[in-house]
């Protein structure tokens, strides 16, 4: 258990590695922008006094959204994200379309087909109960990936909330809130997820509301950061020389800046969530039986590793793809949102 | 631009007396306005001239309490509406700002949020103030992008400040500032940054939109060509201080304390290639506790001893010119 522990335990050191880079390509991409709009305006120049100015645009498209088209069009081009993002759909399309794709049932027992092998009736061959493993890991995507999502959507609204504001408000706030993040950053996440499922009682939801309970430290942090470099830009003066109030400016102005940095915290983040998941379900302490999880269907599986490897091996590899896919996502976002790739 | 006498008589729209605000550093006290007062009347523009660092922007920001944090406004009064605007409490701030002061900023390319699109900038505005719907926020929002003269403003009002110059961004601040009609519009150094050419046509807007709306301009600059032809009364600050006051004409005329007069020799000349531009010699002294008499007096060629023990008054020389400088007592 100590080993498992320590494998799936999100990589502290490497978060803040990532975060600290990440930071970096930020400000560097907001200047990279800036100078573009400086380059732009020289070549444009401006014309006419009071009587309507000539409108400037920049060239014949007339790209609105320039920063996420750009990267956009680099992500599409890089054959790694396609493949990583095909790979996320089929999972996406499989956890949705479950019940079409295959005639059994997740709990559906056959006593008789008992560790049937790998066939055209059962592609991945059947458990000790007969049940086809295929159809379980099909309906197991389902929790894996609203795990990604909702657990996620959790620890990001924390995060992104408790990090703004102790970036925007500074002094006391901030001190406060970044003594909560390093508390929550150092809880050992077996005991906190154990203490809530003993609390809260076991099962998916509570599964989710504990990650996302405790993932959303490193979101926090990020953000704090971010925010601390964009509250003294000149913009965020000028709103509030206009009179918007400090949530205002929060939400209005400095979250839709961090954007970019969130949705590639968010991509990096998921796999780790989807790894917890599976941790707190290997245990016991998540989903459970009759339910399929991938993390449930290997805990199940220790018992006839020997016999039967098939029955740990196919959620394993069902684990391995879903987390390398979103991992390669992750990376090709961030790439596609350097500035120094910016033509 | 007309700067008839019966406007020196208008009604007083703001009214700032003995404004002090310092910076309480980790030893020191740092004043950055030790005791600035004036009237801003109804339709006037008040300019506040003088070099990098000695309180312009800050007495700006005072007056919106936006001064940054380790400084704070210790004393004085600023008038408007017949309540003092320094003792507002700070919840009630949000009120003031955009709907009775309206502010627009030195740099055009970092006062817009890169990332939201123009007219949402503006609209936020209504949205703020005049509890507007999200529609007739973007309906207002398109009216003033026309009103400082953007053109195809319903198209303009989906784009990104990248994607405009730096001329029609200050053009876009001015409508954020404007876009709740305030009575009192504070530019801070509003065409700095921009090209000498778009200089022209921003100070211009402002003044046709000044005529139009009735409203009080302070303008913050140490452009003496932007003061030359905007200015109805011209307050020469240094250090913190008003060292002199004087309307358009007279300043140009005749400097009496002797760094209007130094401001006023640096400005350059065109073609005239032998004279070596004036600058003044030495620093703005550090506005820290130990600075007893005039501020001015290393700089100052007509220095005496009295001038480093005392802080001179500011005094009427001459009628409508008051000047803090021992040389005229």
């Amino acid at each position: 258990m100590n080993a498992f522990q320590s494998i799936f335990r999100r990589g502290d050191g490497m978060a803040a590695e990532q975060a600290e880079r990440l930071a970096a390509e930020q400000s560097d991409r907001q200047a990279a922008a800036q100078n573009a709009g400086e380059a732009a305006n020289k070549a444009t120049g401006s014309t006419g006094a009071n009587e309507p100015c000539q409108p400037e645009t920049k060239g014949p498209d007339k790209s609105t959204e320039g920063f996420y088209r750009d990267a956009f069009r680099r992500l599409r081009r890089n054959p790694f994200a396609i493949v990583a993002f095909i790979i996320i759909l089929c999972l996406v399309l499989a956890a949705i379309f479950a019940p079409l794709l295959t005639p059994y049932g997740y709990a559906e027992q056959s006593l008789k087909d008992k560790w049937a092998p790998c066939s055209g009736t059962h592609f991945f061959g059947t458990d000790n109960l007969g049940r086809d493993i295929f159809t379980r890991i099909l309906y197991g995507a389902r929790v894996s990936l609203s795990v990604g999502l909702i657990a996620e959507m959790i620890a990001t609204t924390i995060g992104v909330l408790m990090g703004a504001t102790a970036g925007y408000y500074g002094g006391k706030i901030d001190v406060i809130i970044s003594r909560i993040i390093e508390v929550f950053a150092s809880f050992p996440f077996m005991l906190f997820a154990i203490t809530m499922t003993c609390v809260l009682g076991t099962g998916v939801i509570n599964c989710f509301i504990a990650i996302g309970l405790i993932g959303w430290t490193g979101m926090a942090r990020l953000i704090r950061g971010e925010v601390l470099r964009l509250k003294n830009m000149e913009f965020v003066e000028a709103a509030k020389a206009n009179g918007s109030s400090g949530f205002r400016i929060i939400t209005k102005q400095l979250v839709p800046n961090c954007l970019p940095t969130i949705i590639v915290i968010l991509t990096m983040d998921i796999p780790g969530d989807i790894l917890l998941e599976s941790t707190l379900s290997f245990l016991g302490l998540g989903v459970q039986p009759p339910t399929p999880s991938w993390g449930e269907m290997i805990s199940a599986a220790q018992l006839y590793l020997r016999q039967h490897p098939g029955y740990s091996i196919f959620p394993g590899l069902a684990i391995f793809i879903t987390i390398l896919a979103f991992n390669i996502l992750g990376d090709c976002l961030r790439d596609a949102m350097d500035p120094k790739l910016r033509r | 631009m007309n700067h008839d006498p019966e406007k020196s008589s208008g009604e007083i729209v703001l009214s700032v007396r003995d404004l002090k605000t310092y910076f309480y550093l980790d030893n020191t006290v740092l004043k950055a306005i030790d005791g600035i007062s004036f009237d801003l009347r109804k339709g006037q523009t008040l300019c506040l001239v003088g070099e990098s660092g000695c309180g312009k922007s800050m007495t700006a920001l005072s007056l919106l309490g936006l001064v940054p944090a380790p400084g704070k406004v210790v004393a004085g009064s600023a008038i408007m509406k017949g309540r003092d605007i320094l003792k507002e409490k700070k919840k009630n701030l949000w009120q003031l700002r955009g709907k009775d002061i309206g502010m627009i900023f030195q740099e055009p390319m970092t006062s817009l949020n890169p990332v939201l699109k123009i007219g949402y900038q503006i609209s936020e505005v209504y949205r703020i103030h005049g509890g507007l719907s999200k529609d007739e926020a973007r309906e207002k929002a398109i009216e003033m992008l026309r009103l400082v003269h953007i053109p195809e403003p319903e198209q303009r009002y989906n784009d990104y400040p990248h994607q405009l110059s730096g001329g029609m961004r200050q053009r876009v601040m001015i409508a954020m500032a404007l876009a709740c009609d305030p009575e009192v519009l504070i530019c801070d150094e509003p065409t700095t940054a921009l090209d000498v050419t778009v200089q022209a046509q921003i100070m211009r807007l402002i003044v046709e939109l000044q005529q139009k709306m009735g409203m009080s301009v302070l303008l913050i600059t140490h452009d003496m060509g932007v003061v030359s032809e905007m200015a109805d009364e011209i307050f020469v600050i240094y250090a913190g201080r008003v060292v002199e006051t004087s309307d358009r004409e007279g300043m140009f005329l005749k400097q009496y304390h002797p760094y209007s007069e130094a401001l006023i020799r640096s400005i350059p000349v065109i073609g005239d290639k032998d004279k070596e531009l004036y600058s003044i010699p030495g620093m703005v002294v550090k506005l820290t506790d130990a600075v007893r008499g005039c501020a001015f007096c290393d700089r100052c060629p007509y220095a005496q001893d009295r001038c480093r023990e005392e802080v001179p008054e500011l005094k009427e020389v001459a009628p409508g010119r008051k000047v803090a400088c021992y040389r005229y007592e």
